[in-house]
């Protein structure tokens, strides 16, 4: 047997020359297969020989010697590795086998994941009444403990399991368990109908880089079930490790691990093995060893967590306010869609204080109005405190209690390694009812995400607002969602991106030591853009006073061609960027700035920050963009569909979610130059959307002032006296006299309007004296209309 | 309105037309009643009128040149007309004659002869052609017109006419209402409401009574069809061709005023008084306003004749009255604002066109409208000159530049355009310059904010 260590040697050298080695015994075995003597016809493998080669010139001055010698090795070699390999598979075929298991569906709770990522894997084997087949091996015969790859899924998807041996022969199992520190789970049967003896282990240490050899599994094809050999390792697998450990190798999958003269080593259930062994288990000694979770065990814990979380987890209602009918209806994710009562769930970071671990977007934390937290038996009163600003969630103070305990944030602040089971804890309410949903998961990998950070990947997918403890029931993290501030500036929806197959996009696992600053001191880490507000200021939006058109391309061009030359395109990069505009506010700050009608906006730069954010066109046709918030309509016609301005459009959305004080710089093309200006952001002056209104029940007329937007698109004098009809109630009396929205009320018995104020109060007048009587005059496109209405 | 349905739909059934008619019995009158109620011969009474009027029924078949859909389009159209002289004035409505381009008539012997447009009225939706015998003179037979005011409801009449191209068709029906008022359609007259079927192609017929005369004009319908339709009073009908052979138009006055009834069951609107009518507004720069007429203002009477208004049904004739003011001398107007009352002078002005004309800009792929004060189409503010769009052809290098109907045109390249001739003149400069690159910039005014957009005609949709 020729296992050389010579002195001095590489390891690398020396891994290259186990891999070459195995490719001659593949090649050897090859020939058996086809039944001829492999000595005699077929030559040393390439590899090898180069390999020899480099011996040779290790030692010179014996040069002859050696060769005589090496062609003895070689021989011996061949001899020593078919050996090898006749013990590698005989040991297979006695000690692998497969795990079958049956799935069924469970319509109860949700699954990890959701039903999409539960769908995609598990319900495509349940409607194609498939198993899924897992390759294990019996670790003690004795006790029938048997070691395969772990699905993970809960036990309620488990119709049945069975083992299938090498040679075919089925044999009753039951799940067991699941081990802590392998990714692997735990069956037992009293049927094993292979070996009583448990396998020879190789016991003794291995140097991390002299591991060799073949993986053997076990699988089947359309002949039967087959052992199937591998090569182990291969130098290209082997990686630096981020983490500051040592190397991991990459395995050529699942099976027994057997050393270069067939005995075995270890048993690798998740395609990768920790050389070392100290990341988690693999050698077989070891694997005897590792910490099991029965399931019975696992029930009594899950139990017990059930009862420590369920201190500090509470159950938060959020009632949303009413949304007018002319107003965005919001969608909702939880059991009832429609219902503006939604029930979120939290964990108490201080006594009062409960951390909601959802990302809301600003318009649902808007319509907040009113809140409070399940205790025991009792709901008490919250208020809003604060949404973060780097993760989605936020924090309701309760008033007038106290959390029975309190979500601990100083648990274990090292990294969970690969494969490591975790225990999460998660909530959902399904029927009315809240659920606890305790199960376990494993870290699979890491992932380098928004902002170089380095984030966890779990083996299955999680939910968001999951708890994960370790098992000593001590929190570890959550899984909360990642806000990426840029895209919500700009205006990306970033909501539905988080929900693609079930596998939630953003989705990052949060150590509570990485929170416990942001629980502590919750005031520095919020977003002051999201908090409550009444439906006006809901509305309200931040401006600079211009209305724009997009740049197309085209327009670029054609604008270039009038001016005679090429600055509209170099600066817009040909029409990509640029928003033109076409109108300017009196008394905005763009008009104080002196920004014209035909300034090409360009972008716009927060103080402090690397990257403007560039003002990107729709790419529309160079028209005008948005919804439709209101509609024009006369006399009982319609206008067919054309919307008013919308205010809402790309740039007051931007600049509204920088917000007010927000210091910006602004860059734009004025003529030939290309100018900036600084600004700090502040609030439009109400529009249509957010103007004061007054609804009156006797006429069911509800009117608002005169904004500067309407005044613009009538084109209305500044002094033009009036409210505008917002809404006309069917079957009241302005109804019945034929007025409808958008008219503007210039004055009431004789006397103008001035605004809603002095209209209420009036109208007020009107309707307390005994026979009152409102004349009005009604105003569009410069004719108007006499209106006599009678109060009894 | 439904008339727009009559003449449209009518297009259709050009082949059903095609049909020989029975020449009409003669015969003299036959003793139909004693008393007014005894012994009726219902069908002779039916007979007789029908013979009287049938050999004036004229079966109108105008070739129009018209703007829809973004384009210039040349259609025929179907309608019916009457003859009222016997040198071949002939009555039909405005929209079964308008913007014709060439006007061909069947008479009731299926002779086919040319008529001139004489000159049209939209306000009342009447029409006068000529016919052109071909011969040089001929005599033909004319329908006489009934005094309309004596019209009372439930009276028989009928409709003749051409419906859906059906021509000399008969239908029979009662005066429904003798005094209808239709909010938006016609301002200086009523309606004569019936139940005799109107279809489309009954356009421009003759509502005939008992006695074999016209007492209307058949103009509108419903175009889910029922039993209502609408004619042009004869009285009406008598005063506008007498206008319209006067001067090819009816040449009315404009004050600016829009008028309101005192009482409005319908808007549950009611003022106090018996006399005069309401301003409801008072149009930009008009007489009415230079005047210093107010919305809300009563006007008593006019040179002295009452303007009394206290229902809808008043209206038509307050503005008859009006429209038929002199032009351009001093009007007395007597009117009442709150209990104070006031003589106001105010000099009117000639009303002139009452829609803005139309130009197709062919290669571009859209049609363009004047804007008019008289006709206000949802510009979302008020002009009264101008150039908008009046549709964009899909597809079409309006559509790919972005243009919407009721786009208000600004400027053209750096060309401002006020008027239709402005418009007119740049696209043929544009089109005529072979050399130029084909796009064009336009600036318009869109909900009251003007913005750019760049018209791309290089692409000939008209090839496609």
């Amino acid at each position: 047997m020729r296992r050389g260590r010579r002195p001095g040697e590489e390891g690398e050298l020396r891994m290259a020359t186990r891999l070459a080695t195995l490719v001659s015994v593949l090649a050897l075995l090859v020939c058996m297969a086809a039944g001829r003597p492999a000595a005699a016809q077929q030559p040393p493998a390439a590899g090898a020989a180069a390999i020899d080669g480099d011996d040779v010139v290790a030692d010179p001055r014996a040069a002859n010697d050696d060769q005589a010698a090496d062609d003895q090795d070689e021989a011996e070699d061949k001899a020593d590795k078919a050996e090898a390999f006749r013990k590698v598979m005989d040991q297979s075929r006695q000690y692998l086998l497969t795990v079958a298991i049956r799935w069924q569906k469970d319509e109860g709770e949700l699954p990890d994941g959701g039903y999409e990522a539960f769908e995609s894997s598990i319900g495509t084997l349940v409607e194609n009444k498939q198993s899924s087949e897992d390759v294990g091996v019996m670790l003690d015969p004795a006790a029938g403990l048997i070691m395969a790859g772990d699905h993970g899924a809960e036990s309620r998807f488990v119709e049945a399991v069975s083992g299938i041996t090498a040679g075919g022969e089925t044999f009753p199992l039951n799940r067991h368990g699941f081990y802590l520190g392998v990714d692997a789970a735990a069956y037992r049967t009293d049927k094993w109908p292979g070996p009583a003896d448990p396998l020879a282990w190789v016991d003794e240490p291995a140097d991390p880089f002299e591991v060799g050899g073949l993986v053997a599994t076990l699988g089947r094809d359309r002949l039967g079930w087959r052992v199937t050999t591998s090569t182990f390792g291969g130098a290209t697998s082997q990686r630096a490790d981020m983490l500051g450990l040592e190397g991991l190798v990459g395995s050529g999958g699942r099976g027994l691990v057997f050393d270069d003269d067939g005995r075995p080593l270890g048993f690798c259930a998740d395609s990768r093995i920790s050389l070392s062994g100290s990341r988690y288990a693999w050698r077989g000694p070891d694997l005897l060893k590792a910490r099991l979770m029965t399931l019975e065990q696992f029930d009594a814990l899950k139990a017990e967590v059930e009862t420590q979380v369920g201190g500090y987890a509470h159950e938060v209602r959020i009632v949303y306010r009413q949304p007018e009918a002319d107003e965005q209806n919001l969608e909702f994710e939880g059991e009832d869609r429609a219902s503006l009562t939604q029930y979120y769930y939290g964990y108490a970071v201080s006594p009062r204080r409960v951390f909601v671990p959802v990302k809301l977007e600003k318009i649902y934390i808007q319509r907040f109005k009113e809140i409070s937290v399940r205790l025991g038996e009792r709901d008490v009163p919250a208020k809003f405190l604060g949404a973060y600003l780097e993760f989605g969630g936020f924090v309701v103070e309760m008033e007038g209690a106290t959390s029975p305990a309190v979500l601990p944030v100083g648990g274990p602040a090292d990294v969970p390694d690969f494969n490591r089971a975790v225990m999460t804890y998660r909530h959902e309410r399904k029927f009315g009812r809240r659920r606890n949903v305790v199960w376990y998961n494993r870290v699979q990998d890491y992932t380098r995400g928004y902002m170089d950070r380095l984030w966890p990947v779990m083996k299955h997918p999680m939910m968001r607002g999951t708890l994960v403890l370790d098992f000593d029931k001590r929190p570890i993290g959550l899984s909360l969602i990642e806000r990426r501030l840029e895209q919500e500036k700009k205006g990306e929806d970033t909501r539905w991106r988080y929900y693609y197959r079930g596998r939630p996009e953003g989705l990052r696992l949060y150590r509570v030591d990485q929170l416990a600053a942001a629980f502590s001191d919750p005031e520095k880490h919020f977003d002051p853009n999201l908090k409550p507000a009444s439906e006006q200021e809901e509305k309200r939006l931040v401006w600079l006073g211009v209305e724009t058109q997009d740049l197309t391309a085209r327009l670029a061009e054609m604008l270039d061609h009038m001016a005679a030359s090429g600055l509209t395109q170099k600066w817009t990069r040909k029409g990509e960027i640029g928003l033109r505009v076409t109108h300017v506010y009196r008394d905005s700050p763009a008009a104080a700035a002196g920004i014209q009608v035909g300034d090409i906006l360009l972008e716009v730069k927060e103080t402090g920050k690397d990257k403007p954010i560039e003002l990107e066109p729709s790419g529309g046709r160079g028209g005008f963009r948005g919804s439709m918030p209101w509609m024009m309509g006369r006399g009982g016609r319609s206008s067919g569909g054309d919307g008013a301005i919308d205010r809402r459009n790309y740039l007051t959305a931007l600049l509204t979610r920088l917000g007010p004080g927000t210091e910006i710089t602004l860059a734009y093309l004025q003529g030939t130059e290309r100018k900036t200006h600084d600004f700090t952001l502040q609030w439009a002056p109400h529009d249509f959307e957010s103007a004061d209104k007054v609804k009156d029940e006797k006429t069911g007329l509800t009117v608002k002032n005169l904004t500067y937007d309407v005044r613009a698109m009538l084109r209305l004098d500044d002094d033009q006296p009036g409210v505008i009809v917002a809404k006309v109630e069917d079957g009241e009396k302005a109804d019945i006299a034929q007025i409808v929205p958008y008219q503007i009320i210039t004055e009431l018995n004789g006397r103008p309007v001035s605004d809603v104020k002095d209209y209420e109060t009036r109208m007020k007048a009107i309707q307390e004296a005994d026979t009152g009587t409102a004349v009005f005059t009604l105003l569009w496109m410069g004719k108007s209309r006499i209106v006599r209405i009678e109060f009894p | 309105m439904t008339h727009r349905l009559l003449l449209v739909s009518a297009l259709v059934l050009v082949a059903l037309s095609a049909g020989a008619c029975t020449p009409d019995r003669d015969g003299d009158d036959v003793i139909i009643h004693k008393g007014r109620y005894e012994g009726i011969n219902f069908e002779a009474v039916i007979e007789q009128a029908k013979a009287k009027v049938f050999p004036t029924l004229v079966y109108v078949r105008p070739i129009r040149e018209d703007y829809s859909e973004g384009k210039k389009r040349r259609m025929v159209v179907g309608g019916s007309g009457v003859i009222i002289s016997e040198d071949g004035y002939l009555v039909t409505n405005h929209h079964v004659a308008e913007k014709a381009i060439e006007i061909r008539c069947v008479l009731y012997d299926n002779t086919m002869l040319q008529a001139d447009l004489i000159g049209t009225d939209q306000d009342t939706d009447l029409a006068l052609l000529k016919l052109k015998p071909a011969d040089g003179e001929r005599t033909f037979p004319v329908a006489r017109l009934a005094d309309s005011s004596r019209l009372e409801e439930g009276q028989f009449v009928m409709a003749l006419g051409a419906p859906w191209g059906l021509k000399r068709s008969i239908s029979l029906g009662v005066v429904a209402s003798a005094q209808r008022y239709l909010e938006g359609a016609s301002q200086y007259s009523l309606w004569i409401q019936t139940d005799a079927s109107l279809n489309p192609g009954n356009s421009g017929g003759p509502l005939i009574n008992t006695d074999g005369e016209v007492v209307g004009i058949n103009t509108l319908g419903f175009n889910w069809g029922g039993d209502m339709g609408f004619s042009v009073p004869s009285n009406t009908v008598a005063y506008v061709i007498d206008q319209l052979k006067q001067h090819g138009e009816v040449k009315r006055s404009w004050t600016g005023l829009r008028l309101q009834p005192l009482r409005d069951f319908e808007r549950d609107s009611f003022f106090e008084g018996e006399r005069g009518v309401l301003v409801a507004s008072v149009d930009p720069s008009s007489p009415a306003e230079q005047a210093g007429l107010q919305p809300g203002d009563l006007i008593l009477s006019v040179n002295g004749a009452p303007t009394d208004g206290l229902y809808n049904e008043d209206l038509p004739h307050v503005r008859d009255l009006l429209g038929r003011l002199p032009i351009g001398e001093p009007v007395e107007f007597k009117i009442e604002r709150g209990a104070e009352g006031r003589t106001l002078a105010m000099t009117l002005r000639e009303k002139g066109l009452v829609e803005g004309e139309d130009l197709d800009l062919k290669r571009w792929n859209m049609t363009v409208k004047a804007i008019n004060e008289h006709f206000d189409p949802d510009l979302f503010y008020y002009v009264k000159e101008g150039v908008y769009v009046q549709a964009v052809r899909y597809p079409g290098n309006a559509e790919d530049a972005g243009f919407r109907r009721r786009d208000i045109i600004v400027k053209v390249d750096d060309t401002p355009v006020k008027t239709l001739d402005d418009i007119r003149k740049v696209y043929d400069a544009v089109m005529a310059d072979t050399e130029r690159r084909k796009w064009v910039l336009f600036e318009i005014m869109r909900r009251g904010i003007p913005s750019l957009l760049v018209l791309d005609y290089t692409r000939d949709y008209d090839k496609e």
